[in-house]
């Protein structure tokens, strides 16, 4: 009984293992003092889905989730707008480097978050639909424009549990909520 | 399904009084108007449609008038509103500004404005409606009364099998105006509900800021001031931190300690680390207890930071620096030694400055250094001033004592401290260090054995030195021991004494030499050393002198070449003589040199030499002459002079003697010399007898010789000799025998000489025998017993009978005068005369009349001075010829001062013409007799500002003395306190002679703190060569010149909840003070404490020492029933300070807190729904205007100022948009966000989606201190069988919107 009640759980573990089969990827400078990071400004997000607020979507639950985090303080939005209108920036979703600094001046923030959303929306897998979402999300310190923190994640899509039992998964909310928490916890390691 | 929030403003409380209260406000009609007008009058402007569709707006306002009617309403008939829309332009009815308003208000007299809007709108399948109504006041400032939304579907309660739906809009919309106007009656008559918030509805994200409060202000924590600052005796010091408002929760802060001078565990000690501000606390203190360290000390600060706030910001003020007050003593500063004696060849000594207490700051030791030890010669000192380092008790002064290798007296170096900076003088402030001379004593003695002089008349200088040099005077007798020289003739010297000067190694003993008149012998002096003094007698005691005679030895020799004479002259007499007088015998040997004359035959030769005795110049050679009587040639004798000694030969040391016989000789001599010149110019070279031998000389021609008349005449022209000689014979004699005796007169024809007194002469006549051709005229010398110069007879030989007048007729005598220079001596050795008696006399007297004018000169010392003391004649003085004393004279000076008696000592020089007597120094003691003055201070008390520096007290002498006067000090009594207010420990003041005023200084060491006048009694006692005078004591006042602090509170205003018990306010002095601080206040409502009746009122004391005490107030106290009472605390005629900056403290006390204006802007959207971020705006508007809290802008208002100041919104609101929105709104607060799903009903199956963001932005940092994220379905809140279910996104956002508010107001 005992020994059957081991093989039961080794074969759930298995499972849930196979199941998650979502990625993601981190990079963090192991030579950047990241306390010094108190104020951030998170630049329009590049969208590469269908989906055309996408990338406000996923850009203000970021927003929302630094400030939740309590360790970074984001700049409003409207606030990031005046700024890339006042200097010029040629596309706010992948800042240059000068632009960066630049930015840094007028926002007064440490540092920039940009970001692209890949995916966003419905995937279907036969008969079983589910919502997907791919983000990935860079900081760029603002004294050089350097990247120093790199995250991705994504979310979503039809599972096990799909597959077998329908249901259409997790809301696009969701399933966005979750993407970014994985990609913060990356920062806040 | 009814899910809506209806809001009415001061629900509950305020009912329809409210709009009494506003129209009385507005000032659009008077009271009377007012109470008798109990209607509200409404107009109802169109309903706005935001559905998207088609609506009967008209049936909808209808039906909003029917219900205000039934709630007993007055609304404006719609011609008028319409006339009045229409007059205005008004074009948008979804709100309403402030111009608006008052046009309303004034033009129609409105109280209120009821603005709708509907955002659903269905006919079918179900009908289904949502709307959102409001009313708003036309004040001046738009307010909303009441605000409710409600959003109905046909199928919200459908019951059981479906019985319930609705199908009809019509019956759709009476239950909508039911529900509206039920709530409208809520709030119509005070009531207010409150829906519970549904937790399906809360924002999945959200951020609250930690540091705003429940008003949604953020809160600051600071420190009240920035410095502040105690003595070190006050047990604690307080820091006031203060909260910028009351909280509703609790708020802390950390506070450590950054820095200062101060060390914690030593100078204080702060146990704590967090100050805690309980609910509604807004002032709170950090206690740190303060450790006294008994040490003087520099002030110590201690730098507080405050950090790490929870649930409040760091203000500005967030260091503080508290100084503590160092009110220790200074330490006094004493030598630990008062006398040490080193040896000179110790090489050091040290002097230790120590202080009777350690110090904690450096003490800088200044010294004078005095004795009569010299610098470098004696010793090296440390320089001035030694620094004692604080926390060390001493520090050394060392004396490097030099060994200068030379005898002197023991010297002492006196150290005597200066005034201490840091520290005070302690007792000993004089320390002696005497270094003992080790050094033998020097070796006097002459520098040679002995000396030659030339003994010519002037000065022998026989040099006497030390063996070393010597620090002491040096004094050796001498005296003439021996020598051939005659004192008084030779030389003039006496014994005495030579006195070395600390320093001098050689000095000269000074003979005067006379001079020799005559060749003689040298002659020499020996001066003997003996008794010395501060020295011992070295090898060469004796010195002798010899005194070389420069006077070449005579020549002798024969006075003429050659003579004759006849046969029968018999004797043949040759003169020689010296050429000058000589002091000792003269021989001379002779012998016949040749010659045709046979000795033995024709003549004969007496002797073999001649001996002049001294003085003696001439002598004869003679020959024996024998006559034959017959003729023949004539015959010559060569007689040669040789080996004189004592003499030289002289020009003519052969003589040739012609015994003319037939006189052929003569007849060769004519011939060959023609007229006889050559024998006139010999005789005229050789005087004396060779004139006598011309009148021999046979005249030319004449073959026989003639024996012509004698001549007479003087054998010399001058002679001379001593005036002891008794009898001077001159010789005059006849150029030949003669038969006949012949006669000559002689007569004293002048000279210097006195007749009867240097010699006795009378005329007369010499007489020659016949055949006597030498006579002599015998003169008395008589001795004058006096010194005086060479004198002269001058004789004259005249009227001669039987023979002729030589040549020689005149013969002058000279009387050497041989007596000793007398000696002149002081005739008194010492004498006394008072200052008063005007003069005394000293004589100098000779020991015996001298012929000469004697010259005295003399040298004044003593310890007199001139002018103060005395006058004296100048030297020299001359003690005439022939007078035998001079007087020096003394004019005593009354100098009218006390002093010691004082000498003049006058001692003799080298007298002219005399010698020094015994008696060569000669003292007059003049006797002082001045009383001794009287030494007292200046004037009886004296006030000085009490600044750190010196204070001068002086103390005069009544008149000047010549004596050091001394008089002793000490402090007596005074209310200042030796060591804190001054220092002056007693001592003694010494006045130098003709000092008449010193002071006594007193170091004041200033005062730090307030306090009275306090004062020093010095009294003078103990005098030396004075007496104390009337004004013994003086009282210094040490001026306190701190000015009384200022009193003031240390905050202007601070907010108290009501409940908080007692407020503590802070009230402190601008500095700490010596003296008790007394304030009276008083605490009344803010305006009115001219009218009296304070609420309370006291009196503070802040005791010495102390900076701050507390005003409690109790708060029960005040004014129970007012929402905010602001109390106004008067601190009024303080004692002992004066009124500081803030006399008045202002105090809210508060029961509910500040109302923040808040302004909701319309949110983004960037849903695919028309006017969502109106509704959105709307649905927070609604649901924060329920806060009683918040005063919610009518988005009207908001609206205008939007366009107004043209704020475009891309992406959102921009900060210097919100800074600039709150600045013009007046607002503390901004709403607003972002909205991504409005999806509202659209058919069945369908089910509502909201999602929205909101931020919050608060005016004084202008941050965001809210962000939330919401997103929800209808179905989101089923729980079974479609029941929870929500239809309308209307009344989803408004169950979203009301629990942002709730976790935005109540976080915790």
């Amino acid at each position: 009984m005992e020994l059957l009640r081991h093989i039961i759980l080794l074969a759930m573990v298995l499972l849930l293992g196979a199941c998650s089969g979502r990625s993601s990827n981190a990079f963090r400078d192991q030579n950047m003092d990241f306390g010094v990071i108190q104020n951030v400004a998170v630049m329009p997000m590049a969208n590469h889905t269908r989906e055309q607020s996408a990338g406000d979507r996923v850009r203000d639950v970021l927003f929302n989730k630094l400030l939740y985090t309590g360790g970074l303080y984001a700049v409003p939005l409207g606030e990031v707008k005046r700024g890339t209108m006042r200097a010029a920036t040629a596309d706010a979703t992948a800042p240059s480097p000068e632009e960066v600094v630049k930015l840094a001046g007028i926002l007064k923030v440490d540092a920039i978050i940009t970001g692209a959303v890949k995916e966003y929306g419905e995937v279907r897998s036969g008969n079983a639909v589910a919502n997907v979402i791919s983000v990935s999300v860079q900081m760029l310190e603002t004294q050089t424009g350097r990247i120093i923190w790199s995250a991705s994640s994504t979310k979503g899509g039809v599972g096990f549990s799909d597959r077998l039992l329908g249901g259409g998964g997790d809301p696009m909310n969701v399933i966005t909520e979750k993407a970014i928490d994985e990609i913060l916890d990356k920062l806040f390691i | 399904m009814r899910s809506s929030t209806n809001y009415s403003y001061k629900a509950g409380r305020i009912q329809r009084a409210w709009l009494l209260g506003i129209v009385l406000c507005a000032g659009i009609a008077d009271t009377s108007a007012a109470a008798e007008t109990a209607t509200l009058r409404v107009a109802v402007l169109p309903v706005g449609n935001q559905s998207g569709k088609t609506v009967p707006v008209n049936d909808l306002r209808e039906m909003l008038i029917r219900g205000l009617e039934e709630q007993g309403a007055a609304v404006l008939a719609d011609a008028e509103n319409e006339q009045f829309l229409a007059r205005h332009r008004v074009r948008f009815t979804g709100g309403l500004d402030r111009a608006t308003a008052e046009a309303y208000r004034t033009e129609t007299g409105v109280d209120a404005v009821l603005i709708s809007s509907v955002d659903l709108y269905g006919e079918h399948d179900p009908p289904r409606i949502a709307l959102f109504v409001r009313l708003v006041s036309t004040a001046s400032e738009p307010k909303i009364l009441w605000f409710d939304s409600v959003g109905l579907t046909g199928k919200d309660a459908p019951g059981l099998l479906g019985l319930n739906r609705i199908n009809d809009p019509k019956k759709l919309l009476e239950k909508i105006q039911l529900l509206l106007f039920g709530s409208y009656a809520e709030y119509h008559h005070g009531r207010k509900s409150v829906p519970a918030v549904r937790t399906t509805f809360e924002p999945r994200a959200a951020f609250r800021s930690s540091v705003i409060g429940s008003d949604l202000r953020e809160n600051y924590v600071e420190f009240v001031e920035s410095r502040s600052s105690g003595e070190e005796t006050v047990k604690y010091a307080r820091i006031a931190v203060s909260l910028s408002r009351p909280s509703g929760r609790t708020a802390s802060v950390e506070y450590l300690m950054s820095g200062g001078s101060a060390v914690e565990g030593r100078d204080f000690i702060c146990k704590d680390t967090r100050l805690t501000f309980k609910a509604g606390e807004t002032l709170k203190y950090i206690d740190i207890r303060i450790m006294r360290d008994k040490a003087n000390t520099e002030q110590k600060t201690i730098t507080l930071v405050l950090k790490a706030p929870k649930n409040a910001l760091l203000g500005e003020t967030r260091v503080h620096t508290y100084s503590i007050i160092d009110v220790d003593p200074e330490p006094a500063v004493s030598f630990t030694t008062k006398h040490q004696k080193v040896k000179e060849t110790a090489g050091r000594a040290v002097i230790t400055a120590e202080l009777s207490a350690l110090s904690g700051k450096d003490v800088t030791v200044p010294f004078l250094v005095s004795g009569t030890a010299k610098m470098p010669g004696n010793y090296f000192i440390t320089p001035s001033p030694v620094v004692i380092k604080a926390g060390t008790k001493s520090a050394e002064i060392v004396l490097q004592v030099a060994d200068n290798g030379v005898d002197e007296d023991d010297r002492t170096v006196v150290v005597t401290l200066g005034l201490p900076v840091n520290a005070v003088q302690g007792r000993t402030a004089t320390s002696t260090v005497t270094i003992r001379d080790v050094d033998p004593e020097p070796s006097v003695s002459f520098v040679q054995e002995g000396s030659r002089i030339d003994g010519q008349r002037g000065t022998a200088r026989l040099e006497v030195a030390l063996g070393a040099a010597s620090g002491k005077p040096v004094t050796v007798e001498y005296e003439v021991t021996g020598g051939t020289a005659e004192p008084g003739k030779d030389y003039a010297l006496r014994g005495g004494s030579l006195v070395f000067a600390p320093g001098e190694t050689t000095k000269a003993i000074e003979i005067d030499i006379r001079g020799a008149a005559v060749h003689d012998d040298d002659r020499n002096v020996e001066v003997s050393l003996s008794r010395s003094e501060n020295a011992g007698l070295g090898g060469v005691r004796k010195h002798s002198c010899t005194l070389v005679n420069p006077i070449p030895a005579p020549a002798i020799s024969f006075l003429t070449r050659r003579t004759r004479g006849d046969e029968r002259t018999g004797t043949a007499r040759l003169e020689v003589g010296l050429s000058a007088a000589s002091g000792k015998p003269v021989t001379v040997g002779y012998a016949i040199a040749g010659g045709s004359a046979v000795q033995g035959k024709d003549y004969t030769v007496h002797g073999d030499a001649l001996t002049f005795a001294p003085g003696e110049t001439g002598k004869v050679v003679e020959l024996t002459i024998r006559t034959f009587g017959v003729y023949d040639d004539d015959k010559t004798v060569d007689i040669e002079l040789k080996g004189p000694r004592s003499a030289t030969l002289g020009e003519v040391p052969l003589h040739t003697y012609t015994i003319v016989i037939s006189g052929s000789s003569l007849q060769a001599e004519d011939e060959n010399a023609g007229d006889g010149a050559g024998m006139t110019a010999m005789n005229a070279q050789q005087p004396g007898p060779a004139a006598a031998q011309e009148y021999t000389t046979p005249r030319k021609g004449a073959g026989i010789p003639i024996i012509p008349m004698p001549a007479v005449a003087f054998t010399s022209r001058e002679t001379r000799g001593d005036e002891r000689t008794g009898t001077a014979r001159l010789a005059v004699g006849l150029s030949a025998a003669s038969a006949k005796p012949v006669t000559v007169a002689y007569a004293v024809s002048g000279g210097t000489a006195v007749a009867g007194t240097h010699y006795d002469l009378q005329d007369d006549t010499l007489v020659f025998a016949p055949g006597e051709t030498h006579k002599h005229i015998e003169v008395r010398i008589k001795g004058d017993g006096k010194n005086t110069e060479q004198k002269t007879i001058t004789l004259v030989l005249k009227a001669p009978k039987n023979a002729l007048l030589g040549e020689t007729r005149v013969h002058t005598y000279s009387i050497i005068d041989v007596d000793p220079e007398p000696a002149v001596s002081f005739t008194t050795k010492h004498q006394k005369v008072k200052e008063t008696a005007g003069r005394a006399v000293i004589t100098a007297e000779l020991s015996a009349l001298s012929g000469k004018d004697v010259t005295v000169p003399f040298l004044v010392s003593g310890t007199a001075k001139m002018p103060g003391n005395y006058f004296i004649t100048p030297s020299p003085v001359v003690i005439k010829a022939g007078t035998k004393s001079a007087e020096i004279v003394l004019q005593v000076a009354d100098n009218g001062v006390d002093e010691d008696d004082r000498t003049v000592v006058v001692t003799l020089g080298l007298p002219v013409n005399a010698v020094q007597g015994r008696t060569a120094t000669s003292t007059v003691t003049i006797r002082d007799v001045d009383p001794e003055p009287s030494v007292s201070f200046v004037q009886e008390g004296s006030r000085i500002d009490g600044q750190r520096g010196t204070a001068r007290l002086e103390v005069a002498l009544g008149a000047a003395s010549g004596k050091p006067v001394t008089v002793e000090y000490e402090v007596t009594g005074g209310t200042a306190e030796p060591g804190k207010d001054y220092a002056l420990r007693g001592g003694s003041l010494v006045f130098a002679p003709g000092e008449t005023t010193k002071a006594i200084e007193i170091d004041i060491r200033g005062a730090a703190v307030h306090d009275d006048d306090r004062n020093v009694e010095v009294s003078l006692s103990r005098s030396e060569n004075a007496g104390l005078g009337g004004v013994r004591k003086h009282s210094c006042t040490l001026v306190n010149p701190i000015p009384a602090p200022a009193i003031s509170f240390l905050a202007q205003s601070l907010h108290f909840r009501k409940n908080a018990g007692v407020a503590k306010i802070a009230v402190e002095l601008s500095a700490t003070s010596r003296k008790a601080v007394t304030v009276p206040y008083a605490v009344g409502r803010a305006g009115q404490h001219a009218q009296g009746a304070p609420v309370m009122h006291g009196s503070l004391v802040i005791k010495p020492g102390r900076l701050s005490a507390m005003i409690d107030v109790e708060l029960s106290e005040i004014s129970p029933e007012a929402g905010e009472e602001v109390l106004e605390i008067v601190l009024s005629g303080p004692e002992n300070a004066s009124l500081g900056r803030i006399p008045v403290h202002r105090m809210t006390v508060i029961s509910r807190e500040h109302r923040p204006r808040i302004a909701v802007i319309p949110f983004m959207n960037v849903s695919g729904r028309k006017d969502a971020g109106d509704l959105l705006m709307l649905q927070f508007v609604k649901e924060l205007s329920s806060l009683d809290d918040i005063t919610v802008m009518e988005p009207g208002v908001v609206r205008d100022h939007l366009l107004g100041m043209r704020v475009i919104m891309y992406e959102g609101v921009s900060l210097s948009d919100i800074d600039l929105l709150m600045k013009t709104l007046d607002v503390d607060l901004i709403l607003t966000g972002r909205v991504f799903d409005y999806q509202d009903y659209e058919a069945p199956g369908t089910t509502p989606k909201v999602e929205f963001s909101v931020l919050l932005f608060e005016r004084t940092r202008n941050r965001v201190i809210w962000a939330s994220k919401s997103y929800n379905k209808g179905n989101d809140g089923v729980v079974l069988f479609d029941w929870g279910n929500i239809s309308t996104a209307n009344t989803m956002v408004t169950e979203m919107a009301r629990a942002v508010k709730s976790k935005l107001v109540t976080w915790e």
